[in-house]
């Protein structure tokens, strides 16, 4: 069973249904990389607060949120940060996905430069980023199909190629939105133990939850 | 100087050597260096401080923008305390005797943010008071503390740094599985951590922040310089979309800039990131103003660099090398701290390496501005100092609006004054009319003097009762004359006066008596008198009335022998005289009453105008 909390702010302390559920709370990391105005931020607003082009007062900035989502027995929480598109600050890119245990590589299917952009993020985060990142592949604005430039077969091959996750996404529609990042999350490792040295911070533990007191090296049941 | 310090053996061989480590001994009046060494060290710090004056005075020189001298005061300030902290940090090498303890009091004993740090904290303390938790958590601190003390000149910063990263790790497992923190909910472990993190890193800052021996100090100088390089770079040269004429969205470029440059103020390395995100915070904050959305990453780091650049804070590596350092790894690596900051260290980086290129711009127009051959048209300053005087305006502008505002209010209220002024003796006037009109009470008076009239008029009709008593009296006085003797007379004194006193109690029968009295001079001029003057004087009479009795009596009985003798008329004015000369001397003798004088000149006045003419003396008086 998988459930998506739709808990609309960002919270330090997760929240569960009920405790209906019991397990464990890990939380990640996961960062956007792409080419700017290919909607990075529109698809965490819609992914985090439900919103596109309607937004809250409350919503002040894109570039920082949380999400929530419920797994089986595991509470994955989404710490998701946005880069900087712009090629001048390419460099800079490291920076922010040092010690990211997930990564979202979005291009436009309307744009061929940003697709050829997200193929060079991806190599970066092959070669530079902790070996156990779970990249994937998100080809945006998919409600814009009649002008369409990338094609869906092209992305899935390099995808397929790379040992990508890849969906086409609309923020607009809402459309894989929720999906993609519940792939990932499916996908990203629970084990608790992994890395966890300090700085690379992987899957760190933050709370544990009543009923499992005790430390347990391997929460994956 | 070495047979003087044997003795004390406090010292090792190890302290009498150089502390540049050659070999050679040291000497305490060379900082515990060699002489050639001391040498080096003198020539290392005055290349510094000529370094740091130069670069102040750059930075005064700088200054002509009215909008960011605040900023640039506050940096100077901040630069001075840098020196000041050096040269602490070199005293405190020299003096390297002390114990541990020592130097633990004098972090503590000049630090004021420590008990900041308690009090803001208090009631996380009081929670776990008196707790195997709050014990162990001394504990921990102590022995922290200590062991940093220790290794402060022995290992390097890194080492340090990861000493403290591995007590926040042992301190959170601890926490996780010692029996003392058994009962401590999640959340003030967290706190606790949090606290542990505070105390010791605002206790230790003179230690830990930027330690002499690190190269943070050039760096700072460095980026300092860069940032002063590159003050010709606008919001535009950035891509970043700041509406840099709106007012609102000016106060909060200036409030960003503030908390960037708080950073360097505060202490704690989560303080210092607690100022960065508030730095951020207020970048979205603005963003959101500029852009009309929540802002992305997109817009969020050209305004962070932006601010940055514009804010050019001072030691900005010591203080991100610090946050790196020894803040808590696991708060720095999640969290919105964490983003904001990582955000931070990429503006630097992005400002240290920045080039043509990244500006977009040709490389020969870069050099053009950074060798200041050129200086750009529209650059933020001058956006400011534009806005800042636009601000002004504004801000006389309403001022003058208000002062306006006041004046009128002011002519209003004097020209309801001058209303009031014109219409008050008006109203007076009208008020005086009405009364007069109303008190025809006045006129009655004169109505009075009709029935007065009418009493004269009835003389002859009103005299005939009068006439009896007279005529009773003078029967009565024969009587007194014929017995001649003093115990009659005395009585027939009191008869006598007794009318008189009557007179005095009611008004009424005086008001018979002067038409009844008319002709006789005495009881006329009394009639005349107020009835409180006659009260006065009865009273004068009353008080006085035994110690004047015997002259009364003499006189009353001249009086009474003139009655007897000569006609009626006459004997009435006699004894008005008599009275005239009995008040004299009561004025004479009793000077304590003030109002006899004045009775007995209205008395004589009244006695010389009914000399004259009793009638009309009588109406006069009215």
């Amino acid at each position: 069973m998988v459930v998506i909390m739709v808990t609309m702010a960002s919270r330090s302390t997760a929240q569960r249904p009920n405790g209906s559920t019991q397990g464990k709370i890990c939380q990640f990391k996961l960062v956007l990389l792409g080419e700017s105005a290919v909607g990075k931020s529109s698809l965490v607003l819609r992914f985090v607060k439900g919103q596109f082009h309607e937004y809250q007062e409350s919503t002040i900035g894109a570039a920082f949120l949380t999400q929530t989502v419920c797994l089986d027995d595991t509470t994955v929480k989404f710490e998701i940060w946005d880069t900087a598109g712009q090629e001048r600050y390419h460099s800079l890119a490291p920076m922010y996905y040092r010690g990211a245990q997930a990564a979202i590589v979005v291009y436009d299917i309307t744009n061929q430069d940003t697709f050829v952009r997200a193929t060079t993020w991806v190599k970066e985060l092959q070669r530079q980023a902790s070996p156990n990142i779970v990249i994937a592949l998100a080809g945006n604005k998919s409600d814009l199909g009649n002008k369409r430039v990338v094609e869906f077969d092209e992305a899935q091959t390099y995808a397929d190629e790379n040992g990508l996750l890849f969906m086409e996404t609309s923020a607009k529609t809402a459309m894989n939105v929720n999906d993609i990042f519940l792939a990932i999350a499916k996908k990203l490792p629970k084990n608790e133990q992994t890395g966890s040295a300090g700085t690379s911070g992987q899957g760190r533990r933050l709370v544990e939850v009543e009923g499992q007191k005790t430390t347990t090296s391997n929460c994956c049941k | 100087m070495y047979s003087i310090k044997t003795p004390t053996l406090r010292i090792d061989e190890a302290d009498l050597k150089c502390k540049n480590g050659c070999g050679y001994f040291g000497n305490e009046e060379w900082q515990g260096y060699c002489s050639k060494c001391h040498r080096e060290h003198l020539q290392k710090q005055r290349a510094q401080r000529e370094h740091a004056r130069i670069h102040e005075s750059d930075s005064s020189s700088k200054t002509t923008v009215h909008g960011f001298y605040k900023f640039e005061e506050k940096k100077r300030q901040q630069e001075k305390k840098t020196k000041l902290l050096k040269l602490s940090v070199f005293r405190k090498t020299a003096t390297k005797t002390q114990g541990f303890s020592e130097i633990w009091q004098e972090l503590v004993k000049d630090n004021p943010e420590l008990d900041k740090v308690k009090s803001e904290t208090r009631d996380l303390l009081v929670q776990i008071a008196k707790t195997p938790a709050e014990k162990d958590v001394r504990k921990c601190i102590h022995s922290f503390v200590n062991n940093i003390l220790q290794m402060k000149d022995i290992k390097s910063v890194e080492e340090l740094s990861e000493l403290t990263q591995n007590f926040y790790q042992v301190f959170a497992k601890r926490m996780e599985n010692s029996p003392n923190y058994a009962d401590v909910s999640p959340e003030t472990k967290d706190r606790l951590l949090d606290y542990i993190e505070r105390y010791t890193m605002t206790l230790l800052y003179r230690i830990l922040f930027c330690p002499p021996s690190t190269t943070d100090e050039d760096k700072d100088l460095a980026i300092q310089n860069r940032i002063r390089q590159l003050n010709w770079v606008s919001g535009k040269n950035l891509e970043c979309r700041i509406h840099e004429t709106s007012s609102d969205v000016r106060e909060l470029v200036y409030t960003s800039i503030t908390d960037l440059l708080n950073m360097d103020s505060v202490k704690a390395p989560q303080e210092k990131l607690a100022c960065v995100v508030h730095c951020c915070r207020n970048i979205f904050v603005l963003l959101q103003q500029s852009v009309g959305g929540p802002a992305s990453a997109d817009e969020f780091l050209p305004a962070l660099i932006f601010i940055v650049l514009k804010a050019n804070p001072a030691r900005l590596k010591s203080n991100i090398n610090f946050i790196t350092r020894f803040c808590n790894a696991s708060r720095l690596m999640t969290g919105e701290g964490g983003y904001y900051f990582t955000n931070l260290c990429c503006a630097v980086s992005f400002i240290e390496n920045l080039t043509a290129e990244s500006l977009n711009m040709p490389q020969k127009d870069f050099d053009a501005y950074m060798s200041g051959a050129r200086v750009p048209a529209s650059t933020w300053e001058s956006a400011l100092t534009m806005c800042e005087s636009i601000h002004l305006m504004c801000e006389h502008i309403t001022l003058l609006d208000e002062l306006k505002a006041k004046n009128l209010e002011i002519i209003a209220e004097s020209d309801e004054l001058k209303k009031k002024m014109q219409q008050f003796p008006e109203k007076v006037e009208a008020e005086v009319d009405a009364a007069i009109t109303r008190t025809p009470l006045i006129i009655t008076p004169s109505q009075r003097i009709p029935t007065n009239l009418d009493c004269v008029d009835a003389e002859s009709y009103q005299l005939p009762p009068p006439i009896i008593p007279q005529v009773q009296n003078i029967d009565i006085y024969p009587q007194t004359l014929n017995d001649e003797t003093n115990e009659t007379l005395t009585s027939h004194v009191g008869d006598y006066n007794g009318p008189s006193i009557e007179d005095c109690i009611t008004p009424s029968p005086t008001f018979d008596f002067p038409a009844f009295d008319s002709d006789g001079g005495l009881h006329g001029s009394k009639g005349d008198d107020d009835t409180s003057l006659i009260s006065l004087d009865t009273q004068c009479d009353l008080t006085a009335e035994e110690s004047y009795l015997q002259d009364r009596d003499a006189s009353d009985s001249l009086l009474d022998e003139s009655q007897a003798s000569g006609t009626n008329l006459p004997s009435p004015l006699k004894p008005v005289c008599s009275l005239r000369e009995d008040y004299h001397g009561f004025s004479i003798q009793g000077s304590n009453i003030p109002t006899i004088p004045c009775n007995t000149g209205d008395l004589s006045h009244n006695t010389s105008d009914l000399e004259a003419d009793n009638y009309s003396g009588y109406f006069h008086n009215i």
